[in-house]
């Protein structure tokens, strides 16, 4: 074999080589013009910390980041001080067993409140406008387990291990919001998914299709609320920030 | 009134009386022929399963431990705590939960049917519905590509070898025949080859602009790629969540999970406690697949199965993101969804017939047909500039029942000849509202 041929065969190889590189990376997203600009030097949702730039890695914060609460204490302020009431603490404790079986946490924990919370009236009027907001509120967090009509005959309750009771809506508003917020035996807690006032709309809803009469009206932002959240609680965690 | 029975009675119509009796009789053999299924559905199932620990235990064969025991379930299954307080055996014997059992409002035929029901029920044999079917051509059509790849970097390999071959072949030919040393030159092939194109101009010039142009317009086509998100692509994710099983077969919402669209910039992916929502009830998937990835999900939230509790051990999901929007653009899924209530679907395709989500083109989504849903049909790439303005200067923006648009309305009223240079195509478009001010989306 003359070196010649070597040579040529080492081209071939390399022309191999690079048909190769050719072949498409399932998991990569193709080529970015100017990386830099892709890449935001600010932080933004679901990017790593630890690699904000490309050419920059922090590998001590990498991997550790993960969707975070807002910081303790802290409540969205927007609209008139009513509004901004639906955002504080909800009065009434989760029970302590809530810990195990619905991985709430909290400062304090209170096994009676679910009965306590019979008591709690719901603050906004029963509107049409209230009414449709649930409508739409409903068909998008509760009927594919509790049915369209609150019979517990949602598509998801075809799997034997989630059944809604056909009587889940026969409590009182109070309630209701309580299982809402903390969840309910199989069900888990919706208070992420759904504030304050979209769980009172919801709870709207349900009645409004209990057959209770239902007003016209504007949605308005509610009377008072002072039957569902405790000024205690934020004095509480507002204490409670302070000592961290 | 008996005078009438007796004339009644002798009658004829003796016969149709019996009849009746006969009718009622049946009637209430069959009341007392309780449907244990419907009576477990209603009364028992939302805390209990037949065969398996949920918030409350499984009940299969409760009856005949209650029994062996000398245990009255009947009086347990009305009044539990009633049971505890007299110290029954059977009953302290079952620790399972803080709380417990509310009293059910059920008599003994009714728990009769119903723990004959659960005692005889046996798992449900899974078929695989349509959703099983493995969506999975983006990894054969690699496996093709490479094949090709091998047979055609070994093709040219050959070619190079046998030419090399023919090559020695020749001059060992000439040498034999010439008696003459020939130099074994590159210069040679080159200068054969100038020869030949110095002949054959004319072919070779329009050749070669012919060539000239593929390259060019295959490379700009290439070049405009850059940056784009290419159609179909679907990166391998920590869980290989099936939206196709959740959206699809059970029509969850797509904001059920992706819940912050309807609020905030960002769509959201879920935190683990949305899914912990139906999955710490439901602990199997459809294949053996399906129960791996949801046992990904209960190691994520630190939830202990066996035990039925969360341990507070949790650890992050690292979701791979799709779509990066570039730094000097603003995006807000809040405006799109609530205000301009634009379909998920507009823009993401029709998510919930895919297995694991995936970027769909424009084309597709033009091509999707939905029920009562509204698709604005655009022409330019996903995700590029001309797309986002395409649409803002196509869709129709609904002013009607949105106060956020009422400002705006109001003054486009007052103002005959904008409300008339506006309203000539009928319809008020993003772009006559802003939409293509360079500070709407880059600051």
């Amino acid at each position: 074999m003359t070196i010649k041929t070597l040579h040529k065969i080492t081209a071939g190889l390399a022309i191999a080589t690079m048909l190769f590189s050719c072949v498409k990376d399932e998991n990569s997203a193709g080529y970015e013009y100017m990386p830099d600009m892709y890449r935001s030097p600010a932080i933004e949702t679901y990017v790593d910390y630890g690699e904000v730039r490309t050419w920059k890695s922090n590998d001590s914060i990498k991997n550790l980041q993960s969707a975070k609460l807002p910081p303790l204490g802290t409540i969205p302020f927007k609209g008139s001080e009513v509004s901004a009431a639906y955002e504080l603490p909800y009065k009434r404790l989760p029970s302590g067993a809530m810990v195990t079986t619905h991985g709430l946490t909290s400062l304090e924990f209170s096994d009676a409140d679910y009965e306590a919370s019979v008591a709690d009236v719901n603050p906004l009027p029963l509107t049409k406008c209230n009414s449709e907001k649930g409508k739409e509120l409903y068909n998008r967090f509760c009927d594919h387990c509790h049915g369209e009509k609150g019979a517990g005959d949602g598509k998801v309750s075809n799997h034997d291990a989630i059944n809604p009771p056909a009587n889940a809506f026969e409590r009182t508003d109070g309630q209701m919001f309580y299982s809402i917020t903390y969840g309910k035996g199989v069900m888990g807690a919706h208070a992420s998914q759904l504030n304050q006032k979209e769980r009172w709309q919801v709870i709207n809803y349900i009645n409004s299709m209990k057959g209770a009469e239902v007003l016209e009206g504007p949605c308005g932002e509610g009377s008072t609320i002072t039957s569902s959240v405790s000024l205690d609680i934020v004095a509480a965690i507002a204490q409670t920030a302070q000592h961290n | 009134m008996n005078a009438f029975l007796s004339k009644k009675l002798k009658n004829k119509e003796l016969p149709s009386y019996f009849a009746l009796l006969f009718l009622v009789l049946i009637s209430f053999s069959a009341s007392s022929q309780l449907d244990g299924k419907a009576l477990f559905k209603q009364n028992c199932a939302s805390c209990h399963h037949p065969a398996k620990n949920l918030t409350g235990p499984l009940l299969q064969g409760a009856k005949a431990k209650w029994e062996a025991a000398g245990d009255d379930i009947y009086a347990w299954v009305k009044n539990p705590q009633a049971q505890y307080d007299a110290g029954v055996k059977s009953a302290l014997a079952i620790n399972y939960m803080v709380g417990g059992m509310p009293g059910q409002a059920v008599n003994n035929e009714e728990i009769d049917a119903i723990l004959k029901y659960v005692d005889e029920w046996t798992a449900p044999v899974s078929v695989a519905g349509p959703t099983d079917v493995p969506v999975g051509p983006t990894n054969e059509s690699n496996n093709t590509w490479l094949m090709w790849l091998i047979i055609g970097g070994i093709l040219s390999m050959l070619i190079v070898a046998l030419w090399g071959v023919r090559k020695q072949l020749y001059y060992a030919v000439r040498e034999r025949n010439q008696g003459e040393e020939i130099d074994e030159d590159e210069e040679s092939v080159a200068k054969e080859v100038k020869g030949w194109m110095s002949k054959n101009l004319k072919l070779v010039s329009v050749l070669g602009f012919i060539l000239t142009c593929t390259l060019a317009y295959y490379g700009a086509e290439e070049l405009y790629k850059v940056g784009l998100v290419p159609e179909n692509y679907n990166p391998e994710q920590p869980i290989a969540f099936n939206h196709s099983i959740h959206a699809g077969t059970n029509e969850i919402d797509c904001q059920y999970c992706h819940n912050s669209a309807a609020k905030s910039k960002s769509a959201g992916i879920p935190t683990v406690n949305v899914c912990m929502n139906c999955h710490k009830g439901i602990q199997e998937g459809t294949d053996e697949k399906g129960t791996r990835e949801i046992a990904k999900i209960h190691a994520a939230a630190g939830y202990d199965v066996e035990k039925r509790a969360y341990t507070g051990k949790t650890e992050p999901v690292k979701w791979v993101k799709v779509h990066n929007m570039p730094d000097h653009v603003y995006f807000n899924h809040a405006q799109h969804v609530t205000v301009g209530k634009i379909e998920c679907e507009n823009c993401h395709g029709d998510v919930k017939t895919y297995t694991t989500g995936k970027v769909s083109g424009t084309e597709t989504i033009n091509n999707l047909k939905l029920e009562g849903k509204k698709i604005v049909k655009l022409t330019k790439p996903l995700l590029t500039m001309g797309w986002c303005i395409e649409c803002h200067n196509t869709a129709e923006v609904s002013t009607a029942d949105s106060k956020y648009y009422d400002d705006i309305h109001e003054r486009l009223k007052s103002d005959k000849e904008l409300y008339k240079s506006v309203m000539e195509d009928g319809k008020v478009k993003v772009k006559e509202l802003g939409g293509w001010e360079c500070s709407k989306c880059h600051y």
